[in-house]
């Protein structure tokens, strides 16, 4: 079987430092995956060497069944950098219809597949300026675009929102989040809210190894406790309001600050207390704005990540 | 496996950009200003005198073989033979301006990136080099024609006879171009800018060049080491003549493209 991305033992050095330190890696991007990790931990280096722009210095690497600069797989998979300049005195329009007569489409179908994919990310009214001109944020709209020109089968992504104003970043998102249903997606990103939003696995590297690959749902799973938080910060501690709450195990103050709570259980139905918690808030006339399983993924990557030195 | 169709849109794509940018004015404008400048000072009278005793000594002095000066300024049009002679003389420093850039600052920007998931390295590879030859093969052929016409406006030779030296000197001098353009293709595959690679280039030839001359005395062939050597061949037209400069022309150019294309293919973009 052709896995989407298959890595074994994956070396590359940059003079003494190990970007990838034996990466083993295997995604089937049924669902969109995210691809988490500190800065330095290796992921913009995998992509590139997923697109054949670096070579390993060791290790196995194949993209849609195939090596990465096989002529069998262009225009199949395409990458969103993190920031790269197009070519410079070249307006944006007559690039993006280069790119799409590489993906074999004739002049009259290039011109429609450009326009469909400016539109796509609200970028029409600049295409015609050149890449020098843009502002960090439309030059990422810009390059969004190529990415998805010819509807590729498989979309790298670097940082698809990062230095895009709050508006545009929700587009974008929005964007990702419909594409997803419909190519297989990677994402690689700091914003860990947006991997949560858009994608449903999630791949965490650190130190050029992966840590772990595994679903977003399992990942929350494996840690039995809630993250609580109160619409109002409240003078009594929880620990004292929930105390004859059946199930609960300790209940941590996140920040000191009343309002954030993480409530650990054990031996007991997770839905039932769950529904046993919000009873006794309600009664108490305590607003809750948002009791979810699971710590936030902020928390458990940094658990993850600790447990992992 | 090499796509035609992605192949004829890169080498599309980057002679029409190659027009208008600027890494291709830094070669167009000192070319052409230089070919008028020596056209204009090609006179009728400037003929006559490279025809006359004492200019001929000067040219056999020059060309080291009064035989192959009377050949070339007596028997052939004149104005063709000092463009001859002039192009093959200039012709590495006009590549390397024309040439310098074939991969260097996109590979530096990135701009690659967007082009090497949709094209394999060696299409990448070809396609620069062949947009390269097509604009050096354009100047030439542009400036070829305007020493033709130059020559039968002062009445040199016959139209055919000026026709078919003017061919066999194009011919020979986009043979000529060829080597120079895949030495830099080689350079420009690892430089990281365009200045770099054009440096680069100019210093390495000129010190194969002084490293040849060292060698000379004591090594006969060392002279063949770089395409400047067969110059005697070249100057010498004749059916044996074209096809030996055709050929040694293409080992060179193959030699240096290979190296070129090993470095590239292992460069990081």
């Amino acid at each position: 079987m052709n896995h989407h991305i298959h890595c074994e033992k994956l070396v590359k050095r940059y003079g003494g430092i190990k970007a990838l330190n034996g990466l083993d890696l295997t995604l089937n991007v049924n669902q969109a995956t995210g691809v988490v990790g500190p800065n330095g931990a290796g992921k913009s280096t995998l992509f590139a060497i997923l697109c054949g722009f670096i070579r390993p210095n060791s290790g196995m690497v194949r993209i849609l069944g195939e090596s990465p600069d096989t002529s069998k797989i262009k225009g199949k998979l395409s990458l969103l950098p993190q920031d790269t300049s197009m070519f410079k005195g070249i307006d944006v329009y007559s690039q993006l219809k280069h790119y799409a007569r590489l993906q074999n489409f004739n002049n009259k179908d290039a011109v429609k597949e450009v326009d469909r994919t400016l539109s796509l990310v609200q970028a029409s009214a600049f295409a015609k300026q050149y890449p020098e001109t843009l502002s960090f944020g439309q030059r990422k709209r810009v390059m969004l675009a190529q990415a998805l020109i010819g509807n590729p089968e498989l979309i790298l992504m670097d940082e698809p929102t990062s230095g895009l104003d709050p508006v545009a970043a929700t587009e974008v998102r929005r964007l990702l989040q419909q594409l997803s249903n419909k190519v297989s997606l990677v994402i690689s990103s700091h914003n860990l809210s947006e991997i949560e939003d858009i994608c449903a696995d999630i791949a965490i590297i650190n130190k050029g190894k992966l840590v772990i690959h595994t679903s977003l749902t399992d990942l929350k799973r494996t840690s039995q406790c809630f993250s609580l938080r109160l619409e109002q910060k409240n003078d009594q501690h929880l620990s004292d309001i929930l105390a004859d709450v059946n199930g609960i195990s300790s209940i941590e103050n996140d920040n000191n600050d009343l309002r954030t709570y993480l409530i650990h259980y054990e031996n007991c139905s997770a839905e039932q207390l769950q529904i046993n918690i919000l009873s006794v808030l309600n009664e108490k006339k305590i607003v809750v704005s948002e009791l979810r399983k699971g710590k936030a993924l902020a928390d458990e990557i940094s658990a993850i990540l600790n447990n992992s030195k | 496996m090499l796509n035609p169709y992605r192949l004829k849109e890169l080498i599309l794509f980057d002679f029409l950009y190659s027009l208008s940018s600027l890494k291709s004015l830094v070669f167009i404008i000192p070319y052409f200003l230089f070919w008028y400048l020596i056209f204009s000072s090609i006179s009728n009278q400037a003929v006559e005198w490279l025809q006359s005793t004492q200019g001929l000594f000067v040219a056999s002095w020059l060309l080291d073989n009064q035989e192959l000066a009377m050949q070339m300024f007596v028997d052939r049009s004149a104005t063709l033979s000092i463009y001859l002679l002039f192009s093959i003389s200039v012709m590495p420093l006009f590549v390397m301006l024309a040439a310098n850039n074939q991969f260097s600052s996109d590979a530096s920007s990135g701009a690659f990136r967007f082009i090497l998931t949709r094209t394999t390295r060696m299409e990448l590879f070809i396609s620069r080099f062949v947009a390269v030859f097509l604009l050096v093969t354009t100047c030439i052929l542009i400036t070829t024609l305007w020493a033709s016409l130059q020559a039968y406006l002062n009445r040199e030779d016959s139209l055919q006879s000026i026709f078919i030296f003017g061919s066999q000197t194009l011919l020979i001098l986009v043979f000529y171009s060829l080597p120079f353009i895949t030495f830099m293709s080689m350079i420009s595959a690892f430089a990281k800018s365009a200045f770099g690679s054009l440096f680069m280039g100019i210093m390495l030839y000129i010190l194969l060049v002084i490293f040849i001359f060292w060698l000379k005395s004591d090594v006969n062939f060392a002279i063949y080491l770089i395409p400047s050597g067969i110059k005697p061949i070249l100057y010498n037209i004749n059916i044996e003549n074209l096809l030996i400069s055709i050929s040694l022309l293409t080992c060179y150019a193959l030699f240096y493209f290979t190296c070129g294309w090993n470095i590239f293919r292992q460069r990081d973009m």
